[in-house]
């Protein structure tokens, strides 16, 4: 059975409000059919797991809505973690666990996928503001992915 | 998954693990690799808009006291154990 998150992160901050997520179900879903094979397909990858490089300043945690270019050629040895809303130390032993660019890179070598986008895009999700989201989160990531001609996106959230 | 199907992206590729375990357990390169294929594959799957698939991976884990992954996470017990506040240190 799935864990209840939304009562369950209720709980967790009372007393305080409870957060109101975005709520979608009466929106349309933005879709695009995927009409390539995925062997044809240029991916990205965007996590929002507070990823970065050692060489880049780590996120601070209040609604920090910077983001970080990483290239998918990057050493994973070089990879560090900065957030507060989940367990991190897995991610600290082995950023795989959130930001995959091993497994993708084999995915490339072994056929399974064309190519990756040169450069992944993160950032640290808890945000509580969706307005600054929407506002100064999510353009710089939209131009990053478009310059970059993908055919799929892979958002990998933490 | 509650959060998700609120939110309602195109296409979901649902991993039952817990938060900051999104690509399966650290230095485990084949469970990476099963859960990202797995992802990729269930695209296939995924041809309605707001689809979400389960990709079928369970954990048999528990907390330092014993008890399943599950009733623990996100409690502040876990909280005060696992992890940090806005400012960056342990929660009281």
């Amino acid at each position: 059975m799935p864990i209840d998150y939304i009562s369950r992160t209720r709980e967790l901050y009372s007393p305080l409000p409870p957060y109101r997520w975005t709520d979608n179900r009466d929106a349309p879903v933005p879709w695009t059919p995927l009409t390539k094979p995925l062997s044809d397909c240029r991916v990205a990858l965007v996590a929002s797991g507070g990823i970065h490089l050692d060489t880049q300043p780590p996120f601070h945690f209040k609604d920090d809505t910077s983001i970080r270019i990483i290239p998918t050629s990057a050493e994973t040895s070089r990879v560090r973690i900065a957030h507060f809303g989940y367990p991190t130390s897995d991610a600290e032993k082995d950023p795989n666990c959130v930001f995959p660019l091993d497994v993708l890179r084999e995915m490339v070598k072994d056929g399974t996928i064309k190519e990756l986008a040169p450069d992944a895009v993160t950032c640290m999700g808890g945000i509580y503001s969706q307005r600054r989201v929407e506002e100064e989160l999510i353009p710089p990531v939209v131009d990053k992915i478009k310059q970059q001609n993908v055919d799929l996106c892979y958002l990998v959230p933490a | 998954m509650d959060i998700t199907a609120q939110v309602r992206p195109p296409r979901t590729a649902f991993l039952d693990y817990p938060m900051g375990n999104e690509i399966g357990r650290p230095n485990r390169p084949d469970e990476q690799g099963q859960i990202v294929r797995s992802a990729f594959a269930a695209l296939a799957q995924m041809t309605e808009p707001g689809t979400i698939v389960d990709l079928g991976f369970r954990l048999d884990a528990e907390s330092p006291e014993g008890k399943p992954w599950r009733d623990w996470v996100y409690t502040k017990e876990f909280r005060r154990y696992h992890m940090k506040t806005r400012d960056g240190e342990r929660p009281a």
